[in-house]
């Protein structure tokens, strides 16, 4: 199989792999998961949490220890919005904005609306 | 309503524009009731409203059923059909109080229902959803999950997603280029309406006629001598008794009805006229859909019903029909010739079949609520037309469905009007009403141009062409045998914005870290604005390339992984060939690709055009910078790049000679590309609301947009604002393009004055705007006609302005359920005096 086939099935692989954090699970550490950090960009293809980190890319694995972070290739780091980023030496949290839920979601599901620079 | 507003007349009201308080007092006490009835199943935003809770019991019966054939020797397509027949068997059912027609694939009026079998991503989104779990929200919670951690592996798209190629997938994972899963489970699903919906026949003639196929097929298989011609009799055999098994369980789900409305009327009625109703009701659904119908309601039943059925085996995001075409013929036979109906119990029946369809309502994804706001999917019905050999196909129906639309005031389902040079005036008149009354609907389609964009782009021929619908908010599609589409896939809907970004990053998106476009060099090193051309088409390319290879592919394999077997047992291809109606084979094809943010290209290509090579005001170089920093410590710049450089929709040959350009590059690639049937994939301008969707996904671009600002609201639309000469301008722009050959179709939004197109001199004002635009060759319009007073009014005080509707893009919605963001867009569009 060809290096880029290779690298895309795993990258596949991660992104369907796992299932997001379960509903519960959300409430114990909001503070530091990658649907908060300024970096994540939530997939607006599949609404369920997915997204890519826009800093680190695929091969990252912020999750191990010692973490593993990689800067460089063609696809972005595959991550979701309850992934813990205790271990991320690159979190940056972001603004919080104060929004009535049906005009964009809470932060720990749904934050699209929200990229954008204030 | 407030008291002293209680005293004000219909007059009143009308001479305010407040239309929906007029409706309330003209229409019927049944109509008004089972108006206000109706739970708002459309997103607001991105959420569900609060009280509308996923319907729980479905998902079960069907995961019960599931384990149960897990060890049977079935073949998976009748395994799947006997799925979806034990969902029917054993789904609670109810009847609406003093509703004549029923049928809701959910449990109970307020809920939605959940198909766990299709996507793990959205079974994931139903767990993970804040506001749509029903009480007791921690016993329900662990049942989404026992569902959720069976299907998991099996749904539909686990299945057909490791077949595509996995570059192509990890870009449309990304959420950047494109909005839709490819599924022939899930999406805008035509039907072949000349073979069901004529009157010649009904389930148990094509049970029948399906018996004896098997019969013939069987007697071969057995033959002595085992020829290979009979091999695909196997599969056959296995398809053909799904059909059975689906048809068999829609007429006994009808027949649960029956009863049930029997034993309402015999024990529980007392009111006498609701007693015969409810008998009525029993007497409709014993007769339909087992048999064709005979009347008005019973037409109109059996219509639900093939959609009811239609939605438990399939998310639907679509609702193609030509109502008055179909069910014209039985309101002609009870009010004009039997006389068994008057023209307002007629009205009442129309009037409930809109709340019907407005009640529909599957769980679709957070992106999908988000680019459709307010609405569950885009019933788009088409009206007026022709028939097959040219005449005007206006009936009596066509106007009743207008006058009944203006009474119950639903957003969906919406009209779009198949104009015509012989469409009377009367017919005219009524269009022009709706409009008036802040419908946002219909909108009009120039029927003989979308006639030979059908024959031009797929090759149905003209008696074929002439039957067309609206497979979702604006493609025509046939309702013939070869020529409907069983499945249109979204997937195959770009982000067209993302093509002009890619030029200026050589392919790279920033929003997703990824390289998603092709390497199309170094911008800053673009010396003439060919370069910068021929880069956008490279990218045009290579994006719709990705799109459609996906789709293609589910196509292929689609059949044989996830089968329709009710929507085969209704199309005559598939009843007679045994083949799944998915099947490329037997269908000619009918294949867009959908253009959302195409507009920001034109308008960006032309300033780049202008301010950097013609002007030589800027370097690509400082354009290149400013992009990359979004705009930050350029606003001068930006404002240059909005106000100076020309913009679309204002007659000007700078712009919309590139306009054309880029239509025409992109309709030549279209022939180049082939979808799985051998035809085309021309391109269709439009949007939905996926300019508020991907508002934020979509970087700077050299139209003076920053990340984050809403985009255009599509199609051929000029920005909001940006058209400064007037209505004919627009016009006349849009004229310069070929409806026929450059494209699919192309969404043209107007707004107009209620105040300038008052009385008799508004409608005279209108008819010769259309008559122009007719003229002009334009295939599309819709319109808005609701001032900036009143949707400033609706943002401040929604409670009293529930049933103010607005055309959004290729549909229309109530302006309180959608977003303030998209609600602000609307109030920016120009408001064009005739």
């Amino acid at each position: 199989m060809s290096r880029q086939r290779n690298k895309m099935r795993e990258a596949y692989a991660s992104v369907f792999g796992q299932q997001q954090p379960n509903h519960s699970d959300s409430i114990k550490d909001t503070q530091k998961v990658c649907g908060t950090c300024k970096k994540f960009s939530e997939s607006s293809w599949s609404s369920d949490g997915r997204g890519s980190c826009d800093y680190l890319k695929f091969g990252t694995n912020i999750h191990s220890t010692p973490p593993t972070f990689v800067f460089e290739g063609d696809i972005g780091y595959l991550t979701k919005t309850l992934s813990s980023a205790a271990n991320c030496n690159y979190y940056d949290k972001m603004e919080i904005i104060d929004k009535d839920g049906y005009e964009c979601s809470d932060p720990r599901y749904r934050r699209s609306m929200r990229q954008f620079q204030d | 309503m407030s008291a002293p507003e209680m005293k004000k007349t219909i007059l009143d009201f009308e001479k305010n524009f407040e239309w929906w308080w007029a409706a309330e007092k003209k229409r019927s006490k049944r109509l008004d009731y089972l108006r206000k009835a109706i739970w708002k199943k459309g997103a607001i935003g991105g959420l569900y409203a609060p009280g509308v809770k996923v319907d729980l019991e479905r998902p079960v019966l069907q995961t019960e059923k599931a384990k149960e054939l897990e060890f049977s020797p079935d073949p998976y397509v009748v395994k799947f059909a006997k799925m979806i027949a034990h969902c029917l068997d054993n789904k609670t059912i109810f009847i609406t109080d003093h509703a004549q027609l029923v049928g809701y694939t959910g449990s109970l009026p307020n809920t939605i229902s959940w198909d766990p079998s299709a996507a793990s991503i959205l079974s994931e989104e139903v767990y993970n959803d804040p506001t749509s779990t029903p009480e007791p929200v921690d016993k329900n919670l662990k049942i989404i999950e026992e569902v959720k951690a069976y299907w998991s592996g099996k749904t539909d798209l686990d299945k057909m997603m490791p077949h595509f190629d996995f570059d192509d997938l990890m870009k449309i994972l990304s959420g950047s280029i494109s909005w839709g899963i490819p599924l022939t489970r899930g999406g805008y699903s035509g039907k072949d309406y000349e073979y069901l919906m004529t009157g010649k026949r009904a389930f148990q003639d094509i049970i029948d006629q399906i018996d004896k196929n098997i019969e013939d097929a069987d007697q071969k298989v057995h033959q002595p001598t085992a020829k290979r011609e009979f091999f695909p009799l196997y599969e056959k055999m296995n398809n053909w008794e799904a059909m059975i098994i689906m048809l068999e369980a829609g007429i006994r789900i009808a027949k649960r009805y029956a009863r049930l409305a029997k034993i309402i009327a015999e024990n529980f009625e007392t009111d006498p006229k609701r007693k015969q109703e409810l008998l009525k009701i029993a007497e409709t659904c014993e007769r339909v859909p087992a048999h064709p119908p005979r009347n008005l309601q019973e037409s109109l039943q059996y219509d639900i019903f093939i959609q009811m059925i239609s939605r438990t085996e399939a998310i639907e995001g679509a609702w193609p029909a030509r109502p008055d075409y179909y069910h014209g013929p039985y309101y002609d036979k009870d009010v004009n010739i039997d006389k068994t109906l008057t023209k307002e119990e007629a009205i009442d029946l129309v009037g409930e079949f809109l709340i019907r369809a407005a009640e529909v309502c599957q769980f679709k994804p957070k992106w999908s609520r988000e680019g459709l706001q307010g609405i569950d999917g885009t019933w788009v019905w088409t009206l007026g037309g022709v028939n097959k050999d040219g005449s005007d196909a206006c009936n009596d129906l066509t106007i009743a469905f207008m006058q009944a639309a203006r009474l119950v005031r639903v957003a969906n389902p919406t009209f779009a009007f198949r104009w015509h040079p012989r469409v009377k005036d009367e017919v005219m008149r009524e269009i022009f009403e709706c409009i008036r009354q802040g419908l946002g609907y219909p909108t009009l389609r120039n029927d003989p141009i979308l006639i030979a964009n059908a024959m031009h782009w797929h090759k149905h021929p003209i008696d074929e062409a002439r039957t067309w619908v609206h497979q979702a908010c604006m493609s025509p599609c046939p309702t013939t045998k070869h020529g409907f589409q069983p499945m249109r896939m979204a997937n195959a809907t770009a982000n067209c914005a993302k093509i002009m970004e890619y030029v200026l990053s050589s392919g790279y998106d920033k929003t997703v870290n990824m390289q998603v476009g092709a390497d199309t060099g170094d911008p800053r090193n673009f010396t003439d604005f060919e370069q910068v051309f021929e880069a956008w088409v490279k990218q045009m390319k290579t994006i719709f390339s990705i799109l459609v290879r996906a789709v293609n592919m589910a196509r292929v394999i689609g059949p044989k992984l996830t089968p329709r077997p009710f929507l085969s047992s209704i199309s005559e291809r598939s009843v007679e060939s045994g083949l799944d109606v998915c099947e490329p084979s037997i269908s000619r094809g009918n294949a867009w690709i959908t253009a959302f943010t195409w507009v920001e290209n034109i308008d960006s290509l032309a300033a780049v055009k202008k301010l950097v090579f013609d002007d030589k005001k800027y370097t690509m170089a400082e354009l290149k910078e400013a992009i990359d920093k979004n705009w930050e410590g350029n606003e001068k710049m930006r404002i240059d790049f909005v106000r100076n450089a020309p913009k679309w929709g204002n007659d000007d040959n700078y712009v919309d000679d590139i306009m054309v350009r880029c239509l025409r590059e992109a309709a030549k690639f279209s022939k180049e590309i082939e979808c799985p049937c051998g035809n085309t994939w021309p391109i269709l301008p439009e949007n939905v609301s996926g300019n508020i969707h991907y508002a934020n996904v979509v970087g700077a671009l050299p139209n003076g947009r920053r990340l984050g600002d809403a985009l255009y609201d599509g199609g051929i639309s000029p920005g909001p604002g940006l058209d400064k000469k007037g209505p004919t301008a627009v016009l006349k722009s849009c004229a310069k393009i070929d409806h026929i050959s450059d494209g699919r179709a192309f969404l043209l939004n107007q707004r107009l004055s209620p105040t300038q197109l008052e009385g008799e001199k508004g409608y005279q004002l209108w008819k010769a705007y259309i008559r122009t635009w007719a003229d002009l060759g334009i295939d599309h319009v819709q319109f808005n006609m609701v001032d900036d007073k009143t949707l400033r009014s609706a943002q401040k005080e929604p409670e009293n302005y529930q049933e103010v509707i607005v055309r959004v893009a290729g549909y229309s919605a109530h302006f309180v359920d959608i977003s303030r963001k998209t609600q602000d867009n609307i109030i920016q569009r120009t408001v064009q005096g005739l």
